[in-house]
């Protein structure tokens, strides 16, 4: 039987940021590859669904690459996110409606803000474009779990394992089909769905230490992921 | 048996993701999220009709929809929840249903759960039924967020 997901997989996670952050431009650099990687989409979403692009007459996409270029390039922005207790993708998200009305300023040469104030555009969210932005990101961070589990899964020479996931977990094939079609004992199917299952977690789970989770708080959060996939169901 | 081109490319459809996030949750999971999973599957929809079929989803007094509960509780044996076994999820569904049905009829909560805690049952359990019964839970969820515990 697997060790237990803690002992497999340590907290360093949490701290990656960080220790990235203090191997200099090499390190910046592979942080900004992970934001652009897994907050690109969400915060695509959000500006699509905030209608951000109206204004600035760009299009979202245009919009979180101002961004990114804007912020990233600076080692402080992400070190600010540390200490600020919010999850990453809050951070970014709050962050790009401080970028836009930066740049609306720019456009219409009014009044300075504190571009550094994380609480300045809290207050005035859309919940719906939150909703938008939370699905696209459990979205993206389950598509890029299942991309790691798939990859870890190849390594092992066991990618068809997955496929005996998706039809027990996911189609609801009861176990005793599965494992006639395959050869194999109900006890082996069993075991290797576990095993998928926990590869799939580990994975999930980094993903969230990553956006600033703690190790307690990985249930809940894959919690929240469910919720916001309710929110596609109600709306297309 | 396989994946289809559909599934391979739909990962993250709502379907398909409740039930692997669920899956995650290993011991952690509670009853009502391994019966949302039941019904998200691609024949959860047929399931549930089957599992709701000796229930009305229509108007009904206080005491049908106690009596209900009653009875479907005695059938959710934790153990065989736990287990995802068939018959007890199915159980747990009436339950739910019998629940659903008094808030929407009566405003009343049959359970000494904190109200949202079955709103929140409700709510993940509920989009993934036939109709009507995704509109009761829908409806018995706004009378849960509506009462005070």
């Amino acid at each position: 039987m697997s060790t237990p997901t803690s002992a497999r997989f340590p907290d360093t996670q949490a701290a990656w940021i960080a220790n990235q952050l203090g191997e200099g431009n090499d390190g910046l650099f592979r942080v900004c590859d992970h934001v652009m990687a897994w907050y690109r989409k969400p915060l695509v979403a959000y500006c699509r669904a905030v209608g951000l692009g109206a204004a600035l007459r760009t299009e979202p996409d245009d919009i979180v690459n101002g961004f990114f270029a804007s912020r990233l390039s600076e080692p402080d922005y992400l070190r600010s996110w540390q200490s600020s207790g919010f999850r990453l993708r809050r951070w970014l998200r709050n962050g790009i409606n401080l970028f836009v009305r930066e740049e609306l300023r720019k456009q219409l040469r009014t009044e300075h803000i504190d571009p550094d104030d994380p609480e300045a555009d809290a207050s005035t969210e859309d919940p719906e474009a939150v909703d938008a932005f939370e699905r696209a990101w459990a979205e993206a961070a389950l598509e890029g779990a299942i991309s790691v589990t798939k990859a870890s899964l190849t390594a092992a020479g066991h990618l068809e394992d997955w496929e005996l996931f998706w039809t027990v977990r996911v189609r609801g094939v009861p176990y005793e089909a599965v494992a006639e079609e395959r050869r194999i004992t109900i006890p082996q199917a069993r075991h290797k769905v576990f095993e998928v299952a926990e590869r799939l977690r580990d994975a999930l789970r980094e993903v969230l230490l990553r956006d600033g989770a703690t190790p307690d708080q990985i249930s809940s959060d894959i919690r929240a992921m469910m919720k916001a996939f309710h929110y596609g169901c109600h709306n297309g | 048996m396989g994946v289809t081109m559909d599934e391979a490319h739909e990962p993250t459809r709502g379907a398909h993701a409740i039930p692997m996030l669920v899956a995650l949750l290993g011991d952690e999971v509670q009853p009502f999220e391994l019966l949302a999973a039941r019904c998200a599957m691609e024949d959860g929809a047929d399931w549930a009709t089957r599992a709701l079929s000796s229930v009305s989803p229509a108007e009904q007094p206080r005491e049908v929809w106690s009596a209900l509960k009653n009875r479907c509780k005695a059938e959710c044996v934790p153990a065989r929840l736990s287990s995802g076994d068939p018959d007890a999820l199915a159980a747990l569904l009436r339950y739910c249903a019998a629940l659903a049905g008094a808030l929407r009829d009566q405003g009343e909560l049959l359970s000494s759960t904190p109200s949202h805690e079955i709103q929140r049952m409700l709510a993940l359990v509920g989009p993934f039924l036939p109709a009507p019964w995704d509109e009761v839970f829908a409806r018995a969820c706004q009378c849960a967020s509506g009462r005070a515990d």
